[in-house]
């Protein structure tokens, strides 16, 4: 099989993984090496159904020996299977790297035979990489669930992110549906890489992780968040761009840190436990990142939703606006799903869900108001909280001001208040807003294709 | 003032405009060749005078730093994300009529008011417009991060077309130099006339004439493995999409807006030609050929580097001279 099939094969294989960044680690150019990674990262394409190509995103081989019900490489999945010989895929990563395809490679792999020596191959490719390639870009690498803390440790000081996939949300799904893992074998390794992450940050080397005191910009901020939302965490553990820098030979472990995944409806969890979930990983492991993966039915399973179901994907939109909430707005995941809904509103965005339950919390006076207040306010963000501070320095704002400055009113305007005057699209009833927000939505042209075209067939 | 449409153009102006103590307000700023005089105006052809431009630009940098509590022993710190004073060159790439006038009020603004001339702007259309340049600047750079798609020349060299909406290659050269540290590439921006080029660790970055954008407009001869190169991008991006997350299923097309279609009619990935015949014999021989060629090529010397000399010497206004044509020509030879 030639490297065009194996291709592919692997690549089919790994779309199913939602983490695609190349962000939170700065490195320069080294004499003789090829590649830099930046801090912001940088998405080189997107495909057909909008998700961000920016790496390299490979299986090293799908033939896997575990029979996890939801994925698509099972074992008992008859599907082709392909393995990358290290340097075939080195060799790769470079080429697709120097046309400005890619920032890097993503590096996954299905079970081979034990997860010690999946590991080892993994990291025979990274050796080769970072070694005789001289490959200075962006490296994720997935750490299998019960690979030995050594081998986890050496796969750290070759990649820059490292991320161990949760999957599902409790354990008791995790044992119906993958009944050869176990939550210690996932948890074990994010422990061990939050621990060696610790240590590089004392030695001056490694992620900046956050402190932990409350808030946005502290417990959730593992990326320096663009507004500045909260005080400093009280360790006084500072998010210093040098500290991140990284060498690709192993000076620092894990510079970009260590994420995971949920998959999102595959399993009877609500947000509020996928939320709290997520909380509790930012806070005990320092992650920088939890992605979400709406379920796509590809297996006939009584144990699984039925193949027909519809791909939940604005629960999935829901579910990272909420995050963002809680790692930059300042929001608790208590907040965001309160009460007796366990589950996000689907038809508003959470911000707006959230300020709709707490009416006496608004208007707020936009020449008044702290940064913090601003950032609750639904339809302002990080941006136009910025330009609402700055120009605010100089005179007091009026509307006409907010427009001057392309700060959008379509949903702020029922939550503000400029020099004392309420905006023209001002309406006082909680219910009365949800009502204008989710009609305006649904005249969108989002929904409105949705409505009209809901599975229209294709000639032929 | 009619001047060039470039950051020191304005800089010069201001900075005559300056020494001549004239004052700002009834002054206009407008580029060169588009200079239509208002009953009782005149307009003075302003040239380029580097040495005042960089005077203007320090005098600038260095009353935005007053009172800043950013800086460090009287110094912007390194990639400090506000990058107040760099402003004057992402605002000067665009394409703008507009432009001279707005970098103009930015700059007067910020010797008035030092670094909180950018909370004038909801008062002054001016500064407004000049914020909206940078952003369109800084979007325009972002996307040629993303979006430029080198091809390996049959000379081992790398060379690009990209064709963004303000003049931002100067602005993304330092980014793809670090980025193929030891290789040597080309990209060429055809409609603002502007290349990059990195050769033997030195880069280059300038003004390209009629006749070379002509001549890197017209196809060249690739190397053996580009073709499979691309194949495979092509089928890796093929094979990423996902089932059930499509344009139909959203109800609007979400890569349409991150990849605008006159970015996407430039992209490998997007063009199904690339794909087309390749077979698993085909590709397998394809690169064997290509490998052999590569191998061969290593053995060679390298093109003779261009320099800042070159480009100077050999033919203003052009880039370089014949410098581009001769670094396509001659390392291909």
């Amino acid at each position: 099989m030639d490297t065009l099939a194996k291709l592919e094969i692997l690549a089919d294989a790994a779309k199913y993984d939602a983490a695609c960044t190349s962000s939170g680690v700065e490195r320069g150019p080294k004499k003789g090496a090829i590649g830099v990674a930046s801090n912001a990262g940088c998405c080189h394409s997107f495909t057909a159904d909008g998700r961000c190509v920016t790496l390299l995103k490979v299986l090293l081989s799908n033939a896997c020996t575990h029979d996890c019900a939801y994925c698509v490489n099972r074992v008992s999945n008859p599907v082709p299977r392909a393995t990358f010989e290290p340097a075939e895929l080195a060799q790769l990563t470079i080429d697709f790297y120097k046309r400005n395809y890619i920032e890097g490679l993503f590096l996954s792999s299905g079970v081979l035979g034990s997860a010690d020596a999946t590991s080892e191959r993994m990291i025979a490719c990274l050796e080769l990489l970072r070694g005789p390639y001289r490959f200075g870009g962006y490296v994720h690498a997935k750490v299998i669930p019960g690979t030995d803390p050594e081998l986890v440790d050496r796969l750290g000081r070759l990649a820059d992110r490292l991320s161990v996939n949760v999957e599902l949300p409790s354990a008791e799904s995790l044992e119906r549906l993958c009944p050869e893992k176990h939550a210690e074998d996932v948890l074990a390794p994010m422990a061990q890489i939050h621990a060696s992450m610790h240590s590089g940050r004392l030695l001056g080397t490694g992620a900046v992780s956050h402190g932990t005191s409350e808030g946005a910009g502290s417990v959730y901020s593992t990326v320096k968040p663009d507004a500045r939302t909260a005080a400093l965490p009280a360790s006084g553990l500072v998010r210093k761009s040098s500290a991140r820098r990284g060498g690709p030979r192993g000076e620092a472990f894990c510079p970009a840190g260590q994420s995971t995944q949920l998959i999102i409806g595959a399993t009877p969890e609500s947000d509020r436990d996928i939320l709290s979930l997520s909380t509790s990983l930012y806070r005990r492991f320092g992650l920088k990142r939890v992605f979400f993966s709406a379920y796509m039915p590809i297996a006939d399973d009584p144990r699984l939703p039925d193949p027909e179901t519809p791909v939940p994907l604005r629960r999935e939109h829901r579910l990272y606006q909420a995050d963002w909430l809680m790692r930059f707005y300042g929001f608790e995941a208590s907040e965001l799903v309160a009460g007796d809904a366990p589950f996000l509103d689907l038809d508003v965005d959470p911000k707006l869900a959230w300020a709709l339950t707490v009416p006496d919390r608004f208007p707020v006076e936009v020449n008044a108001a702290s940064r913090e207040t601003l950032l609750r306010v639904p339809g302002f963000g990080p941006t136009s909280v910025r330009k609402i501070c700055r120009a605010r320095r100089a005179h007091r704002l009026t509307f006409d001001d907010l427009d001057r400055l392309h700060i959008s009113l379509k949903r702020a305007g029922f939550f503000i208040t400029c020099s004392g005057a309420r905006s023209p699209r001002f309406i006082a009833s909680p219910e009365a807003i949800r009502e204008k927000v989710v009609s305006d939505a649904a005249s969108s042209a989002y929904n409105r294709a949705r409505r009209e075209n809901p599975r229209q067939l294709t000639l032929f | 003032m009619a001047l060039a449409p470039s950051a020191d153009g304005v800089l010069t102006a201001t900075g005559l405009s300056y020494l001549a103590h004239c004052p700002h307000a009834p002054l206009r700023f407008v580029r060169s060749g588009f200079a239509q005089p208002a009953l009782g105006e005149a307009f003075l052809e302003v040239p380029v005078i580097e040495g005042l431009a960089r005077r203007v630009y320090r005098g600038f940098a260095a009353r935005l730093r007053e009172g800043c509590p950013r800086v460090r022993g009287g110094r912007c710190q390194r990639g400090c994300p506000s990058a107040c004073a760099r402003r004057v060159y992402t605002i000067a790439a665009a394409d703008d009529e507009a432009m001279p006038e707005a970098l103009h009020a930015f700059l007067v603004g910020g010797f008035d008011h030092g670094r909180e001339v950018r909370s004038l702007a909801a008062r002054d259309p001016r500064i407004a417009q000049a914020e909206a340049f940078h952003t369109l600047a800084v979007n325009e750079s972002e996307k040629a991060r993303q979006f430029v798609r080198f091809s390996e020349l049959s000379t081992g060299a790398f060379f690009a077309l990209y064709t963004p909406k303000a003049n931002v290659l100067p602005l993304v050269a330092g980014h793809f130099a670090r980025r193929m540290e030891g290789e040597r590439f080309l990209l060429a921006d055809p409609k603002h006339r502007t290349a990059v080029l990195l050769s033997e660790g030195r880069l280059v970055c300038g003004p390209l004439s009629e006749d070379e954008v002509a001549e890197l407009s017209r196809p060249h001869e690739l190397s053996g493995v580009e073709r499979s190169v691309r194949a495979l991008w092509k089928r890796f991006y093929d094979a990423l999409a996902l089932p059930g997350r499509g344009k139909l299923e959203r109800g609007y097309d979400l890569r349409a807006n991150f990849m605008p279609k006159r970015i996407a009619e430039g992209l490998v990935e997007l063009d199904p030609s690339v794909d087309d015949g390749w077979s698993e014999g085909a590709w397998a021989e394809a690169m064997e050929d290509g490998e052999a060629e590569a191998e061969g090529r290593a053995r060679k010397p390298h093109a003779r580097p261009v320099s800042r000399e070159d480009a100077t010497q050999n033919g203003a206004p052009g880039f370089a001279g014949s410098a581009v044509a001769g670094w396509l020509g001659g390392a291909g030879s």
